[in-house]
């Protein structure tokens, strides 16, 4: 039976008060209410679900109570959230060793010792490198190896001149930046396959894009423009397009090209300025100093990368000797012809394929066996080639 | 949608059902059935193939077997989650009759619609990335534009041209953009609700807002010239205002934002830098993961702001960088805030429940605690050695206790609002006492 009552032994059952009523009857008991109990069985029972209506009530009321207080809760958060970027940027500044950048007046970017952020925490030893932008010195040509750097640099000047404009400590020794209005950044080549735009078509409407909008005071980021179209299309393209950057927009203009053809208009415009990462071939390897220097790349070591990377070796030695055909056809005065002549003179024989053998040939570790094996190879190669 | 038209024709349950769904054609029905979540044809459809749960089959209704899918209640926060992800709203009908005493099917309301960019619940929030819904109304060359943060109360609004849209959106990665049918939008990175074009109209909009924002008109706003901005609002605050279904009073002020604050960066140049996500759409490595160690979300998702909105203005920067220095000369002191900052809840967020109403006993206690620890975290951040840190403190904190700097609170009602917070969870321990036998 459920609630309460007043259990009364059958033998005194017939003493109980006129206002028990009889709720159950049991073999030796009669058990009796009366409206007071009642009263109190119903308030007992109620008690939970009014505790509850109660408890939503004085929440509601609380929460009713702290809404005038919204407006100064969120200046705190927004404090808490300040003094938490802050603090921990602090932090980053000596972890990472980032220093104050400097705000100027003038126009322009300098950087002694910047690092890319992102890419430093990744390698052993990052090389650092500088930067140099003002009203007569607006573009920088940026000629190397593939895989030399070429494309951290860029961001690097990027993004140490982005975190400076969020009022962040920047990953360089020093930096120097004057109003910088746009940033722009034409890197790499995203296929817009779903959109049905090629690779060229992606890349000429970002170019296109920045031509229209970036103005002196903006940060121009140019990767390899023309590189999806013929080569003489694409060189008369990035030549254009250069151009238009120093002469018309004026902007702040990386501009990082495999066409060495482009190096020439540092002779026609005194605001460009050639700079180049090198690499060194070191026995068989090629080891890439990712250090930015003044003037144009001497050579761009696209065929030692090819081999870096695993291309059989008969095709390497066929584009050597090709390489060395268009540079003989290519030899004639000027500046750029003087420039290939200075590395690669006109009168040097192309490298023997069992020359470069007996390069990467460590004699010592040898077996006479093999030795033997080796003069057979090495004689069946001076028959074949050439 | 596979319904046969003569509603009569139909169980009164399905009658019931099928009332609520025309009111929300198109979005998700989550129908409160006992301990579980039902959802009936297409819409049970859609689910059982987004979620991968089973579609089965109820009765028969107006001739024909009812599809059904359903979710239990008590797990239905990770389904919605998943939903929302996918960009679905789902309005969720609960019973609020009593079983016991209705005749027929038991009554049934609204008791919530979640959108993408609406969310403020805690259980279905990233911490770490703010969560904001945009509404487009297009001109003939510019689109009006504006942006709110529920959960903190933000509103925002600028116009331009409209070819710099994508790179608008790219800046605020809206979760959710609500824009008129026949507005063509390529390519949205997110959810897109559609709107009848009439719900863009700036003279409707000028007065809701107003109203909302407590003021006669907009002028104090600095928005006045801005009539495609002011209709894009007016759509986005009518939107909101129907799927909370509850006072708002926590928006109280609207921002123009003008491009010429920022330095510009275009969608390709936000992508190829790797600010906040990689090329891949990675979380890392990238920018902000090299750069975030911050305590709290807050602080998380202000830095990613910051990182996309580059300034102009030398002088907040000059003072940023100033107190980074400050702070990097005491790394004693910084350590210190983080440490605090550690044990500080997400008051932001907090906040926006406590004005949407949802907030949860946990929130308050939480919010108690971080408030105790201010005096604390005041006193800590007080080197009060160096201009740049005066400068700042009476923005940063109201708590009384500084003692270098000899300033009133700015805000002598909150050491009350502290009070009440902290006697709530005796008034908010569950009675778990049994009924009486």
């Amino acid at each position: 039976m459920h609630g309460f009552y007043i259990e009364v032994s059958r033998a005194q059952s017939e003493n109980v008060p006129d206002d028990y009523r009889r709720r159950q009857t049991l073999k030796n008991a009669e058990r009796y209410i009366t409206p007071e109990l009642k009263a109190f069985e119903d308030k007992a029972l109620s008690a939970q679900d009014r505790a509850l209506a109660r408890e939503k009530a004085l929440f509601e009321a609380l929460l009713e109570a702290l809404t005038p207080h919204v407006p100064d809760l969120l200046s705190i958060a927004a404090a808490l959230a300040e003094i938490d970027v802050l603090a921990s940027q602090a932090e980053r500044a000596c972890t990472l060793r980032l220093n104050a950048p400097e705000y100027s007046e003038e126009p322009g970017i300098v950087i002694r010792g910047g690092r890319h952020p992102v890419v430093e925490v990744q390698v052993a030893h990052f090389i650092p490198n500088d930067v140099t932008f003002n009203r007569s010195r607006q573009m920088l040509l940026i000629t190397g190896p593939n895989m030399g750097g070429k494309s951290t640099y860029m961001r690097q000047v990027a993004l140490i001149t982005l975190l400076a404009c969020c009022g962040l400590w920047v990953p360089a020794n020093s930096a120097k930046i004057g109003d910088v209005d746009q940033i722009f950044t034409r890197i790499g080549a995203s296929d817009d396959l779903a959109g049905g735009r090629s690779t060229f078509m992606v890349e000429m409407t970002e170019t296109a894009h920045i031509l229209h909008n970036a103005s002196a005071s903006s940060l121009v980021l140019l990767d390899e423009i023309g590189r999806g179209t013929s080569t003489f299309d694409g060189l008369a393209l990035a030549w254009a397009v250069a151009r238009h950057l120093v002469t018309a927009t004026r902007a702040f203009t990386l501009f990082a090209t495999h066409y060495f053809e482009l190096t020439q208009l540092a002779n026609e415009f005194k605001q460009l300025a050639n700079v180049h990462l090198d690499a060194k071939e070191h026995g068989a390897d090629l080891v890439f100093l990712h250090a930015v220097e003044e003037g144009p790349a001497s050579q761009s070591y696209g065929i030692q990368v090819a081999r870096l990377a695993g291309v059989p070796s008969p095709v390497i030695h066929a584009a050597r000797r090709h390489l060395r055909e268009l540079e003989d056809a290519q030899l004639q005065p000027g500046p750029q012809g003087d420039l290939f002549a200075a590395h690669l003179p006109n009168d040097e024989p192309p490298p023997h394929p069992a020359l470069d053998q007996l390069r990467e040939l460590d004699p010592d570790t040898l077996t006479p066996k093999a030795a033997l094996d080796m003069l057979y190879a090495l004689k069946a190669l001076t028959d074949t080639s050439l | 949608m596979s319904i046969a038209k003569e509603p009569t024709a139909h169980t009164p349950m399905m009658q019931q059902y099928l009332g609520i769904k025309a009111q929300h054609p198109d979005m998700l029905l989550f129908y409160r059935m006992g301990d579980f979540y039902e959802l009936f044809f297409d819409d049970a459809e859609k689910a059982a193939r987004l979620l991968n749960i089973t579609l089965t089959t109820r009765g028969a209704s107006a001739g024909a077997p009812i599809k059904m899918a359903g979710v239990p209640y008590h797990s239905a926060e990770q389904y919605l989650a998943r939903l929302l992800k996918l960009g679905e709203s789902v309005v969720i009908a609960e019973q609020v009759g009593d079983p016991a005493t209705s005749k027929g099917p038991v009554d049934r309301q609204v008791a919530r619609i979640v959108t993408p960019g609406t969310l403020t619940d805690s259980g279905l929030l990233d911490e770490t990335q703010d969560t904001l819904i945009l509404a487009i109304a297009p001109g003939t060359e510019t689109v009006g534009v504006a942006w709110l943060n529920l959960a903190a109360g933000r509103f925002q609004v600028t116009e331009v041209a409209a070819t710099a849209l994508p790179a608008l959106l790219s800046r605020i990665r809206p979760a959710e953009v609500l824009a008129p049918d026949d507005f063509a939008l390529n390519a949205a990175p997110c959810a897109v609700r559609r709107l009848a074009p009439w719900q863009f109209d700036t003279a409707g909009a000028q007065t809701r807002l107003a109203q909302q924002l407590g003021s006669r008109d907009l002028a104090g706003f600095g928005v006045a010239d801005l009539p495609l901005a002011i209709a894009a609002a007016g759509a986005l605050l009518d939107y909101i205002q129907t799927t909370q279904r509850t006072a708002l009073p926590h928006i109280q002020s609207i921002r123009a934002e003008r491009d010429s604050d920022f330095v510009q960066l275009d969608a390709a140049t936000r992508r190829n830098l790797e600010l906040t996500e990689t090329l891949r759409g990675e979380a890392a490595p990238t920018l902000l993961s090299v750069l975030d160690t911050t305590a709290t979300g807050m602080g998380t998702r202000l830095l990613r702001h910051w990182l996309h909105h580059p300034l102009r203005d030398r002088e907040i920067l000059t003072r940023r960088r100033d107190a980074i220095g400050v702070l990097a000369d005491a790394p004693d002191t910084a350590a210190t805030l983080t440490r605090l900052l550690k044990s500080c809840a997400d008051v932001e967020r907090i906040s926006g429940r406590i004005a949407l109403k949802n907030a949860r006993p946990r929130d308050l206690s939480g919010l108690r605690d971080t408030l105790a620890l201010l005096p604390e975290l005041a006193a800590a951040s007080c080197p009060a050695t160096t201009p740049a840190c005066r400068r700042c403190k009476p923005r940063w904190l109201p708590a009384p206790t500084c003692m270098n700097c000899s300033r009133a609170p700015s805000s002598p009602s909150l050491p009350a609002c502290c009070a009440k917070a902290a006697s709530s969870p005796t008034v908010l321990m569950p009675t778990s006492t049994s009924c009486v036998r």
